[in-house]
């Protein structure tokens, strides 16, 4: 607004310009510009290394790329082994879909249709595995329940069964990951949903005299049902890209394990054949979401009043809920619990005890002993930083486009945008080492893997989705008349872009931009198989010092993601936005 | 001031095919004109071109002398009110209101008069530190109406500003809104699908349908001398019978209706055009306060039936009359009677009152 004379900011200088028909390319350069740009990010970027890994798939030669051949796919199908990891994954998803599924509808029934003390306590206590850090808490797991687990040793010293018989291993391990880290899927839908049911319609059931176990099966959980589904779809794909749990239950009857294995085989034609059917699986599931998500969900549709929680009268079912409640709810927790124990128990002072002997503050003393400590988190924090940085350009610039112009082909790109969130991590990192191994015109002409961009890409491609998401949602809540108004009073689209546009939506946009950001932090599943030595992320920093004994220094890495996420729930809570985001599969 | 031309405007979307089609108009300096018709015919979609946010397929558009036809939106110099008001929700009412003015580097004390003043005459002087999300529907409307008044634009567009208020706000609006045009003569064109605005405000009115401009005049124009069908039917509660033309002697014209009765009307009271002769269909229509019961002496052009429908609206007494011609609609005032259902009624459809139209058009 300072520089008057030449600042187009005022419309009304009384010129006499003519104002001619603008031409057909005039009126759509705007459009055509930007999309060209985001066409290009995501050939680059996302279809072409799809594209590359097929490609790879294909090649005579398990290493190099050579020829095309349909052989290697011929044995993938044929070979037992690979055969057992599909149908190993796919059970696996299906296993967790019910784990998860009964656990987060029963805790979000149990927390929302009742009113018990505690309960709000509860409700925000049920929440909290949303922190939990995808790496260390994955551990935190693996030393609660798994070989030589704390759970088992405390039921064995209570109840005096074996300690042995009750570790959970393998495919047990990895479901009880997945039943307490996926169920927020079901939680959040479910409550929502039972929140802003449409009470008079259960009110209607009862004055027809229906009974309440009629009006519960045949009112109340149907209306739960797009809910359900929902979160079961999410789960399924989490729960099929799932790459950590099973790492350290050591259950390698999954094909993301396989692609992993194929890869350190140094075969990547077998890892790229695994990685595209994975891929196509996933995208399989993302079409279904999208095709879910357009149906209609049951709303409200009466005016006012929310809904009334029924309260428990008889003393005694009041105990019975809250009975089971809040230990459930403590379960829930656990792990973070587990890792905030373990970044205080001293080395070597947590034996055969239930609770540890020994404690310190030694692991956190690190924090104050030097630049080491700092490195990796410097290290995930900047390479977060630059992927966010990118998908607020690109992510934020795309839903704009896709909120506001009407252009052909507009629900095949935004297929193209959201592919990535759809992709597990392992897919993606294969996706990008096909791609990038080679100088590619992507990466101006140089090899991209074993450097120190390819992991920020990653992370960009991965978390782009996530950005692109809530800024649509910002986009879209943004009236279009506010845009029209600026502009009729005199406003030149840049003036209304900066006034009217940006200090509304600029808040959505950040609150998805920040949960993709702690998300990056986190990344373990992408990193494991793209860092560089030089620049070890945060995530393969936990797992070294765990694998070395340090389990202390990981707990206290685990303890500063767990701020951080906190801190970023509760700065995106301050701005506004009230939808809980949930990040894409982590583990 | 400035006047409106719009010069053959056609604009189609591929949705929705044509909505506005070689629509010519002439807005004069100072009027209050109002695009009137059902939703869907077009008429925000005119505004919308005339504010600069859609581009015609082809026609022009003048301000004055000057083609704006291409003019961006933002240097048209018009105020824009909007249905939904689209108050900028991270301001005050001051800063709503003075968005206008600081886009046209006017402000220190200039600005901060001319933003008293505005406010003043909407009665918001109070609010002006308010958060819009805090004031009421009908204060909101007024700050948009502020908003789009402090500069002082050439020309007032109004998109259904009244649509979210409650009906006796609306009146009181509509009083406003009138007092406001007047003190300012400021040349405005409102958009409107309910009648009554429309009838009660304006200088003039254009009443469309289906991407055409019906007809063009003052309300007591196009409520009294309506110049298709679709504008008989659409103002006021009328009442339509086709019948064929048996004679036309002097003023006095005869129509046989569909139960072969014969009802008899003025040939002066016609719409522009339409041929009375012999062996011609026509449309006869009678409005609904025009009826009243028949007395003993009437003979001609009376109906008798039997009544189906009572609605007490206070002011009237709204009846529907089952007869031999058809459904009859009627508006009794102060009749000294009070017909019950199942009662026979005769009315009397008086000569002076019936008004030819176009007869319906073969399926």
């Amino acid at each position: 607004m300072t520089t008057a004379t030449t600042s187009p900011d005022v419309g009304l200088e009384t010129t006499n310009a003519v104002y001619k028909r603008p031409s057909w390319f005039r009126r759509r350069f705007n459009v055509i510009a930007t999309l060209t740009v985001l066409l290009v990010v995501l050939f680059g970027y996302v279809i072409g290394p799809m594209i590359a890994t097929v490609r790879r798939s294909l090649s005579t030669d398990p290493i190099d790329t050579i020829g095309v051949s349909f052989h290697a796919w011929g044995d993938f199908f044929l070979s037992n082994a690979q055969r057992d990891a599909i149908a190993g994954s796919i059970s696996l998803a299906i296993l967790s879909v019910i784990a998860a599924g009964l656990l987060g509808t029963g805790v979000a029934v149990l927390l929302t249709r009742w009113e018990f003390p505690g309960r709000g306590f509860c409700q925000v206590l049920a929440l909290l595995p949303i922190a939990l850090p995808p790496l260390m808490g994955v551990w935190a797991f693996k030393l609660l329940f798994g070989v030589g687990g704390r759970i088992p040793f405390a039921l064995h010293e209570w109840l005096g069964v074996a300690a042995k018989d009750l570790w959970l291993q393998g495919l047990a391990g990895v479901l009880i990951v997945h039943a307490m880290t996926m169920y927020p899927y079901f939680f959040l839908t479910v409550s929502a949903a039972l929140m802003s049911a449409d009470v008079s319609l259960e009110e209607a059931s009862y004055s027809m005299g229906a009974s309440r176990a009629r009006t519960w099966l045949r009112v109340i959980l149907p209306m739960l049902t797009p809910a359900v589904v929902a979160g079961a779809l999410i789960t399924f794909m989490s729960s099929m890209a799932s790459y950590t749990a099973p790492l350290l239950f050591q259950y390698t009857n999954v094909m993301t394990q396989q692609i992993v294995i194929a890869k350190s085989d140094g075969d990547m034609r077998l890892a790229s054949i695994i990685a595209t059917t994975l891929a196509v699986i996933s995208i399989v599931f993302l079409a279904v979401i999208r095709s879910y998500e357009q149906r209609n969900i049951y709303r409200t549709q009466s005016k006012g009043g929310g809904r009334a929680r029924s309260t428990v009268t008889s003393p005694l079912a009041r105990a019975v809920i809250t009975l089971i409640a809040i230990p459930l709810t403590l379960v829930l927790i656990l792990p973070i619990i587990m890792i905030l124990v373990l970044s205080v128990t001293a080395k070597g002072g947590w034996l055969a005890t239930i609770l540890p002997t020994q404690y310190t503050l030694e692991w956190y003393a690190q924090m104050f002993s030097g630049s080491e400590f700092w490195r990796p988190v410097m290290n995930s924090l900047l390479m977060s930083l630059l992927a966010v940085g990118g998908a607020i350009v690109l992510g934020a610039g795309a839903a704009y486009i896709m909120s506001r112009l009407k252009f052909r082909g507009k629900v095949a790109l935004d297929i193209a945008i959201m592919l990535p969130w759809a992709l597990p991590g392992t897919v993606v990192a294969i996706n990008l080492i096909t791609a990038f191994s080679d100088p590619s015109p992507f990466a101006a002409g140089r090899v991209l893997v074993g450097t120190f961009a390819i992991v920020p890409l990653a992370y960009f491609v991965r978390f782009n989705p996530l950005v692109f998401r809530s800024s649509f949602a910002s986009w879209s809540q943004l009236d279009p008349n506010l845009e029209d108004a600026a502009r009729s009073l005199g406003a030149t689209w840049w003036y209304t872009f900066r006034k009217v546009v940006l200090p509304l939506v600029s808040r959505g946009i950040m609150a998805g931009a920040l949960l993709a950001f702690v998300d990056g932090v986190g990344e373990f599943v992408a990193s494991v198989v793209l860092y560089t030595p030089q620049w070890v992320p945060l995530s393969i920093e936990i797992n070294n010092q765990n694998y070395q004994g340090n389990i202390g220094t990981g707990a206290v890495y685990g303890m500063i993601q767990v701020a951080l996420v906190l801190g970023v729930l509760i700065v995106t809570r301050r701005m506004g936005t009230r939808e809980l985001a949930v990040a894409v599969p982590a583990t | 001031m400035v006047s409106v031309t719009l010069d053959g405007l056609t604009k189609s979307f591929s949705r929705s095919g044509v909505v506005v089609d070689r629509m010519n108009l002439r807005i004069e300096e100072g009027e209050f004109f109002t695009l009137l018709g059902p939703s869907g015919c077009g008429k925000s979609t005119t505004l919308r071109m005339i504010a600069g946010f859609e581009e015609p397929d082809s026609g022009h558009i003048l301000f004055n002398d000057r083609d704006v036809t291409y003019m961006p939106a933002n240097r048209r110099d018009v105020g824009l009110v909007f249905q939904n008001y689209a108050l900028f929700p991270h301001m005050s009412v001051a800063g709503n209101v003075a968005f206008g003015l600081t886009v046209r580097k006017i402000r220190g004390a200039v600005a901060e008069e001319r933003i008293r003043q505005v406010l003043a005459q909407v009665h918001l002087t109070e609010q002006a530190d308010a958060r819009v999300d805090e004031l009421s529907g009908g204060q909101q409307q007024r700050v948009a109406l502020a908003r789009a008044l402090v500069y002082r634009p050439q020309l007032l567009l109004l998109d259904e500003p009244m649509s979210n208020l409650d009906a006796k706000l609306r009146l009181e609006t509509r009083g406003a809104l009138r007092n406001l045009h007047a003190e300012t003569g400021i040349t405005s064109i409102y958009v409107t699908h309910d009648q009554a605005e429309a009838l009660a405000m304006s200088t003039r009115v254009a009443v469309m349908n289906t991407a055409e401009v019906h007809q063009v005049g003052t309300p007591a124009d196009v409520y009294e001398r309506p110049s298709t069908r679709f504008v008989a039917t659409f103002l006021g509660r009328n009442n339509i019978f086709d019948g064929v033309v048996t004679e036309v002697a002097g003023d006095v014209v005869s129509v046989r209706l569909g139960d072969g009765s014969t009802i008899q009307g003025s040939a002066s009271r016609t719409s522009p055009g339409l041929p009375l002769a012999p062996g011609n269909a026509v449309g006869v229509t009678i409005r609904a306060e025009t009826i009243r019961p028949a007395s003993q002496t009437d003979t001609q052009n009376v109906v008798s039936g039997t009544v189906t429908d009572v609605e007490y609206v206070g002011a009237t007494l709204s009846c529907e009359l089952e007869t031999p011609i058809g459904a009859v609609l009627l508006d009794l005032i102060g009749a000294g009677i009070r017909p019950t259902l199942g009662d026979r009624l005769s009315v009397l459809l008086s000569a002076a009152s019936i008004y030819f139209v176009t007869a319906e058009p073969a399926p």
